[in-house]
């Protein structure tokens, strides 16, 4: 065993080694005009770009074009473009923030409205303030952008994403179902009252088919309406700490709760999905982004129509806007400037206007026919951005977004709003203050 | 605790005809296939209602009550599933390569480290077994944060070797090895021995060819332990483009996503039927495989 | 001359052996052994991945033992692990005694391919189906207890139910792999010895006790063991069919520690409950091999 105790240790050596070894630095690219003059870089240049992605079906397509118009300026340049499904926010950020750590760091990064704050506190971002003065070419394209979304994406004068795609939420409902209930389409500024007292006539049992009210949709973003239309939020004003247990948060989710526990005008959502009874007309309304409405034109012979969202002490909306930006760390700034342009521009949003699964940024673009064909009060699906806050997101959203999801579970088992609302609060507060 | 020398499945032969000879009454074994269809029924509901699923359109994914048989073919779905959210036959082929070159590495590494500890007399030999055997008590789950940083540091997250490296060695394929050598007579080997033929060329020549069996064993229980994992890619692997298909089936009911019920139970169709082939196709081997690893050992 | 000739065999035998193991030995090495000294190593620390590790005593073993929802999920996988052991080798001893029955060849076939064929598949797409069949108002489940007078279930949102629906999918995948080899060990029992028991006077019952359970004794402790082990990673029948809640009540331990290690990146925390899981099924083997040797029969 002398000899094989030997090896073993020296092989141990050599694997605890490679498991602490520190990440090899390379060396800077051209990286002028992140701070100094900016210049396009020479054509014939000669890198590999990687960009940090996330999508929908369908969105890769609209990014390849992006990408193939990059080429034809720079053919000499590789691009990897990583995407990812996000299953929640929490996720794609660390996932971000693995690939940095594993050495494997992209150029470019898509990001939401969510990680910004998280990004920017982990100095992620470069500001791209520098390059959008010298650069005339996206001086057009920012002046069409909602001034909203860009504010959205500056902090302390400076701007560090360019916008790329927008969401907000809307309901969903089935005129069919609302003619056989006797229901007329309500006014836009309807309240959660109104809503409720709607609901309750659509719940009804057809044919031997039962019927629902309302499908509750159970992502994070989807919960923000309910909660800001009644002036609250799920995180302080700012930032610094969640407010899940506030009075008014605890209303709207309990006001979310009642639908299912003492109303009864919506299923148990727990694990279903939606989108998918909507769909199949077991549910009269349901409440989704623009992702919905795409993959309902698809469906051609399903009749759906669209409201803001109920309303209660406010109408206010949420939005998350999605961005790319740049990382801090980027080897070849310059280039991959150029990259994003493409990645941002007017032509990438008349793609998202023609079929992408959100809401372009340009006002061109949302007011175009490609986008508003064959949408029903297509108007509502932008300008909701008039009266919506970004969705809550502190640099802990990780967690917030974890406990908060975790504690509608609870709400969903038991009905105990307050007391889950409150452990998932303490739960935040306990993991934020937690390192490593 | 006898070195036995037969693997079990052949060994029990003669036991079980002498046992289906006996005489029994027959209303005994009507009751027996009576509890064992009833049963059956609960074991294949879940699958028709997944096969039925698939064929549906949104309007009736829901209908109640439900069809045990498909009414309608709306094959759409499938289609739908594979040009759907994420790139599923991208995770196919993910999945069989990560697979292939895992099952292929195991039946390089285990077999001749079977063979060493079956037939090889050499100093530390009983030591080293049992150190290797100890690794089958440490599952992934309690080295997956180190491995991680491993992989991390090698460059190999989201590729395929971040899977396959760690899995081209393992205690499980090394013990049954050793059990399908241990059934071999040794005296085949001694003979090749002393026309001094070299220890590779015995194995590669003697030995192996005895052992089909085990190898073949041994082959498909590592290709479907591969193919079925989900914790370890689901650290490795966070792209949709390197994903498996049990990470890409999750990640279709993702809440951005509009994942229809009978769109993602035609990806699980499109998932477990490769399943069923192979079943069809080895189920011989995955049995003695099975059963011979809970021979006496 | 001859000993000489033998040592020199003695030795290449040797040499070869020990290039046989080489290779799997490397893999213990490398991706067991050194991994398992590294996690040990990191429960001692603080680390983020991004910095490098702070050594910090037994902060994180002080952390495990006033973490409730360690405790929490602590006490459902444990649940999993008993009702795994208990309900997997009850059902496939039963189906096993039954398949062992003499019937046509054919029936013995179905049946067998029947319990056995969902062992082979993903345990992410039997949940996915179970997942479906469970859902409140839509699955099937609760529409056949309709049928018969029974009220809809909340099989995935119960803080009280919903672990036994992670134990019944368990079950009904696990149930064929300790079917088949219960039945292989019970075709190993000389039919003699039954006879023998019989001629002597004995009833089914007690023949089954007296001389078949000491004879397949060797499986069961198989069984046993592989259930224990792989109850104790249960993770992505969870992550599907209830993604742990309601709250952490479905939460497995492997759930939690991947949560704490890749989501908040607190490695040195995860660590730590790497090495408890560790410690609990390094116990719960050795606790098995000291039983076994007081009751398994050997040949």
């Amino acid at each position: 065993m002398h000899l094989t105790s030997r090896v073993t240790a020296a092989a141990v050596a050599a694997s605890v080694s490679v498991l602490l070894a520190a990440c090899d630095s390379g060396t800077e690219g051209a990286s002028s005009g992140a701070s100094g003059k900016y210049s396009a870089p020479p054509s014939n240049t000669k890198a590999t770009l990687s960009i940090a992605n996330w999508g929908n079906p369908g969105d890769e397509k609209i990014y390849n074009d992006a990408i193939a118009r990059f080429h034809k300026k720079y053919p000499n340049v590789q691009v990897k473009d990583n995407m990812s499904q996000v299953v929640n926010w929490g996720d794609y950020i660390n996932k971000i923030q693995s690939s940095i750590a594993s050495g494997d760091a992209p150029d470019i990064i898509n990001i939401a409205t969510e990680g910004v704050e998280y990004g920017l506190n982990k100095k992620l971002f470069q500001p791209l303030t520098n390059y959008t003065s010298q650069d005339s070419s996206v001086k057009s394209l920012l002046d069409d952008v909602s001034p909203a979304l860009i504010e959205g994406f500056s902090k302390d004068g400076q701007t560090y994403l360019l916008p790329n795609n927008w969401n907000t939420m809307l309901v969903y409902y089935n005129p069919e179902l609302f003619k056989q209930a006797g229901i007329n389409r309500p006014a836009d500024n309807w309240t959660r009252e109104d809503f409720l007292t709607i609901a309750r006539k659509l719940t009804r049992t057809s044919g031997g088919k039962k019927v629902y009210g309302f499908g509750i949709p159970t992502y994070t973003f989807a919960y923000m309406p309910w909660i800001y239309s009644n002036n609250a939020s799920t995180a302080s004003a700012d930032l610094k700490s969640p407010t899940l247990d506030d009075p008014g948060t605890v209303d709207a989710i309990r006001f979310i709760s009642d639908l299912v526990f003492k109303e009864k005008v919506a299923p148990n959502p727990t694990g279903g999905d939606p989108t998918s009874l909507f769909q199949a007309g077991q549910i009269a309304m349901t409440a989704a982004p623009a992702n919905l409405a795409a993959s309902l034109a698809k469906n051609p012979s399903f009749k759906y129509d669209v409201l803001p969202m109920p309303g209660n002490k406010s109408q206010t909306n949420v939005f998350g806007a999605a961005g790319f930006g740049m990382y801090s760390g980027s080897k070849n700034k310059d280039l991959a400037w150029e990259l994003l342009k493409e990645l941002a521009s007017q032509d990438t949003q008349k793609l998202w206007a023609a079929g992408g699964s959100s809401n372009p940024t340009t006002n061109t673009a949302q007011k175009s026919e490609a986008f508003t064909q064959g949408k029903p009060h297509a108007e509502l699906f932008y300008n909701q951005i008039d009266h919506a806050k970004p969705v809550a997101a502190p640099t802990f959203f990780a967690a917030l977004d974890t406990a908060f999801q975790k504690a509608m579970t609870s709400v969903y088992a038991s009905g105990d709003v307050e007391k889950a609302l409150k452990q998932a609060n303490d739960e935040v507060k306990a993991t934020a203050s937690q390192n490593g | 605790m006898s070195e036995t020398t037969l693997t079990r499945t052949d060994r029990s032969m003669p036991t079980a005809r002498l046992l289906r000879r006996r005489r029994r009454p027959p209303t005994a074994t009507v009751v027996c296939v009576v509890l064992l269809a009833l049963g059956t029924v609960g074991m294949l509901a879940p699958f028709a209602y997944m096969l039925v699923t698939a064929l549906k359109s949104a309007q009736h994914a829901y209908d109640l009550p439900p069809d045990w048989y498909p009414k309608e073919f709306h094959w759409q779905n499938f289609t739908d599933a594979i040009n759907g959210p994420l790139p599923l036959l991208r995770n196919l082929w993910n999945s069989a390569f990560i697979a292939a070159i895992t099952t292929l590495g195991m039946l390089i590494t285990a077999p001749m480290a079977g063979y060493a500890f079956a037939h090889l007399r050499f100093p530390g030999r009983n030591g080293l077994f049992v150190l290797l055997l100890a690794a089958l008590m440490v599952p992934i789950q309690v080295t997956v944060i180190p491995l991680f940083l491993i992989m991390r540091n090698l460059h190999l997250i989201n590729t395929p070797w971040s899977l396959i490296l760690p899995q081209v060695t393992g205690a499980f394929g090394v013990f049954l090895m050793r059990q399908f050598f241990l059934s071999v007579p040794r005296e085949l080997f001694e003979a090749a021995k002393v026309d001094g033929a070299n220890e590779w060329t015995i194995y590669r020549a003697v030995a192996l060819p005895l052992v089909k069996n085990g190898l073949s064993a041994l082959g498909i229980l590592t290709f479907l332990t591969s193919w079925n994992a989900y914790f370890a890619p689901s650290i490795f692997l966070n792209s949709q483009d390197s994903a498996t298909l049990p990470l890409a089936l999750v990640l279709m009911r993702g809440p951005f996503s509009t994942g229809q019920i009978n769109v993602i139970m035609a990806a699980t169709t499109f998932a477990v039927v490769p399943a069923f082939i192979v079943y069809l196709i080895a189920q011989r081997w995955i049995i003695a495989g099975l059963t011979s690893s809970a021979v006496k050992g | 001359m001859a000993a000489g000739a033998g040592d020199r065999r003695r030795h290449r035998e040797a040499r070869a052996g020990y290039l046989f193991v080489a290779p799997s030995l490397l893999g213990f090495i490398v991706f067991v052994l050194g991994p398992l000294i590294a996690v040990a190593y990191f429960s001692f620390t603080r680390y983020d991945v991004l910095t490098s590790p702070q050594f910090a005593g037994l902060a994180n073993y002080r952390r495990l033992l006033t973490d409730a929802r360690l405790h929490a999920v602590y006490l459902n996988t444990v649940l999993y692990v008993v009702a795994a052991v208990v309900l997997i080798n009850g059902f496939a001893l039963v189906l096993a005694v039954l398949l062992h029955q003499r019937m046509p060849h054919f029936l013995t076939l179905i049946f067998r391919s029947v319990y056995f064929f969902p062992s082979l598949v993903s345990l992410v797409y039997i949940s996915l189906i179970w997942q479906a069949l469970f859902q409140h108002d839509t699955g099937l489940v609760n529409y056949y207890l309709g049928q018969v007078g029974v009220g809809p279930q909340s099989w995935l949102n119960s803080t009280s139910l919903s672990r036994w629906t992670v134990v019944v999918v368990d079950v009904w995948r696990n149930l064929g792999l300790a079917m088949l080899i219960f039945v292989a060990a019970l075709q190993d029992v000389p039919a003699e010895l039954e006879e023998a028991a019989q001629i002597d006077g004995a009833g089914p019952i007690t023949t089954f006790r007296k001389i078949i359970m000491p004879m397949i004794s060797q499986a069961i402790f198989f069984n046993v063991t592989i259930t224990v082990i792989g109850a104790f990673q249960i993770y992505e029948s969870v992550i599907v069919l209830t993604n742990g809640g309601p709250g952490d009540s479905t939460r497995s331990v492997v759930m939690y520690l991947a949560e704490r290690a890749f989501s908040d990146f607190q490695i040195g925390y995860a660590s730590a409950i790497a090495m408890t899981l560790f410690v609990v099924i390094l116990t719960a083997t050795l606790i098995q091999f000291r039983l076994r040797r007081s009751w398994v029969h050997y040949e």
